[in-house]
């Protein structure tokens, strides 16, 4: 008979719940957050098209006007790019967020 | 992080990395993130494919935005589980033995060779090798942000068939990749075969009998403790780090460079001093540096007797023209830029130091002779010129034969190699391109033996 300890970390995040989603996409504002990742310079146009022919008055503010939060660089940097995204997310009046790619 | 201030957020994750994107988001706090899947990852395929993609998963994504959080969105690998004492019974101590190992296996808390049972008495033991309490903190591992105890380091370090004096050198290393920010996390999570190289420099090394010179890189009863301290740090990132393969760990392919990647400096053999002096230690402190490695370069050269003979060899086996430092993806501080670690032989670090050649000397020849074309250099960049650094962008207006005939150093800077002297006699050497600047961290906290 062995007795063994568990070799597992316990993880130190505290999980909070997902934002209220939105009943309808029209008129609403959607910001794009890109990683730097798998062709996002490409994917996000196409959405940004699809979401505008299917949504009447919808506002896309696309990737390029936020911070890449890819994880590049130092710690430091990405809490700086990630806490930038969030502030413009809100500055702007993002109604949601569509982020990629990968991941 | 958006989502935690309230808006409405859906990722958008390549099949194949949904265990992944579900194991980051619980780690970032957030277990029902939301997501789309598109059915490629969206590289080496044409836009025409992408746009088809992108095309099949918007209805997921509208999904996403606009309807509840489902139950089943909420699923937390079982990677996770809490720390416990477990029993494992058998007929015979040999049958506990395989029945802790199978479910160790079917858990994924192994590297795929048996684990030695880190019961209560061999972790008992094993933390006398520390003065530090069992419940310290030493760290949060990436990328699972897996707080790392002392104990929970000891539990592997037994599991990987560590001695007590070998766990001071763990305690360090983990140290070492906290302190490395973000490209650890890179290192533990990445497509590519990333992953950690321990080198220990400093008295440490001959005290516990670490191989430095024969196929120190390799298997065998000279390099027992090489293998078992490398062994130790890879399931401590599993473990503790939660980089599981296929879960966080997305590599692709993988590489026997994972299972355990550990040396020492030959210091003897070297012409120059020690790696951790020419970093600013004293020569009597042991020290542990983890190299952030890419992938492996072997060298060849048994015919050169002069240190130019002999570089230029080394130089155009690693003229490795990926060019990453020509792209604004890539970190442009020194200490997170991409780099090469030379594991030079005795026999070509003797030559070099019998014609009085400096360390830096060294590196600057180094870095002049490993050249590639810009063509080349530019060849994945040439397909996503948007990511073409701004310093760099008057490269993609020269034509191929412009480009091919201007030549450019493979890194940054000379200051981006590291050379440590190792192995065994020949003209033989080693070098690992590394994917962010080395850490080294004193080791302390030793138990007296």
């Amino acid at each position: 008979m062995y007795k063994v300890l568990s070799p597992l970390g316990e993880p130190i995040a505290e999980a909070v719940g997902a934002a209220p989603r939105l009943s309808d996409l029209s008129g609403k504002t959607i910001c794009e957050v890109w990683n730097g990742q798998f062709r996002g310079d490409i994917a996000f146009p196409m959405l940004r098209q699809l979401l505008q022919e299917r949504y009447p008055g919808v506002k896309v503010i696309p990737y390029t006007e936020f911070p890449k939060t890819d994880v590049i660089g130092s710690t430091k940097l990405l809490q700086e790019r990630t806490d930038t995204a969030v502030a413009l997310a809100v500055q702007r009046g993002c109604d949601a967020i569509i982020t990629g790619m990968g991941f | 992080m958006v989502e935690k201030a309230g808006k409405p957020t859906v990722g958008i994750v390549s099949h194949g990395f949904e265990t992944d994107a579900k194991a980051s988001a619980r780690v970032f706090g957030l277990p029902d993130f939301r997501f789309a899947v598109v059915p490629h990852v969206l590289t080496s395929i044409s836009p025409e494919q992408i746009q088809e993609d992108v095309e099949g998963a918007f209805p997921q994504i509208i999904e996403a935005l606009t309807t509840g959080v489902k139950e089943a969105d909420s699923v937390v690998s079982a990677a996770v589980e809490p720390a416990t004492r477990e029993r494992f019974i058998g007929s015979d101590r040999y049958e506990a033995f395989l029945k802790m190992n199978d479910a160790f296996r079917k858990r994924g808390w192994t590297d795929g060779f048996p684990l030695i049972p880190p019961t209560e008495e061999s972790v008992q033991r094993m933390l006398r090798g520390t003065t530090l309490e069992p419940q310290s903190q030493v760290s949060v591992l990436t990328p699972g942000d897996g707080i790392a105890t002392v104990e929970k380091l000891a539990i592997n370090a037994v599991m990987a068939g560590c001695q007590p004096a070998h766990l001071p050198i763990l305690l360090a290393a983990v140290k070492a990749i906290e302190r490395m920010g973000l490209p650890a996390r890179r290192m533990a999570m990445s497509t590519g075969p990333y992953c950690p190289l321990m080198l220990l420099n400093g008295p440490i090394v001959t005290e516990l009998g670490l191989n430095t010179g024969q196929c120190t890189l390799g298997p065998g009863a000279q390099s027992q403790v090489n293998i078992v301290l490398g062994r130790a740090l890879r399931l401590i990132m599993m473990n503790v780090g939660h980089a599981y393969p296929g879960h966080m760990d997305m590599d692709t392919i993988g590489t026997s460079r994972k299972f355990s990647l550990c040396t020492g400096e030959r210091e003897e053999a070297s012409p120059w001093e020690p790696f951790h002096v020419e970093n600013g230690y004293p020569r009597e402190a042991s020290t542990v540096t983890v190299f952030h490695t890419h992938d492996e370069i072997s060298i060849n050269d048994l015919e050169n007797w002069t240190p130019e003979g002999v570089l230029s060899s080394i130089a155009f086996f690693t003229a490795v023209p990926e060019g990453e430092h020509l792209s604004a993806k890539m970190p442009e501080t020194p200490e997170e830029r991409f780099g090469a670690l030379l594991l030079l032989s005795p026999d070509h670090a003797k030559v070099c130091g019998a014609a009085a050649w400096s360390k830096k000397a060294v590196k600057d020849y180094l870095w002049q002779q490993s050249t590639s074309s810009a063509w080349r250099m530019m060849s994945k960049w040439r397909a996503f010129p948007l990511i073409v650094r701004k310093q760099w962008r008057w490269l993609l207006d020269l034509s191929r034969a412009e480009l091919e005939s201007y030549m450019m150093p493979v890194l940054e800077g000379p200051e981006d190699y590291s050379i440590v002297v190792v192995g065994g006699s020949a003209g033989k050497d080693t070098m690992f391109r590394t994917a962010s600047q080395f850490r080294i961290v004193e080791i302390t906290d030793r138990a007296p033996s």
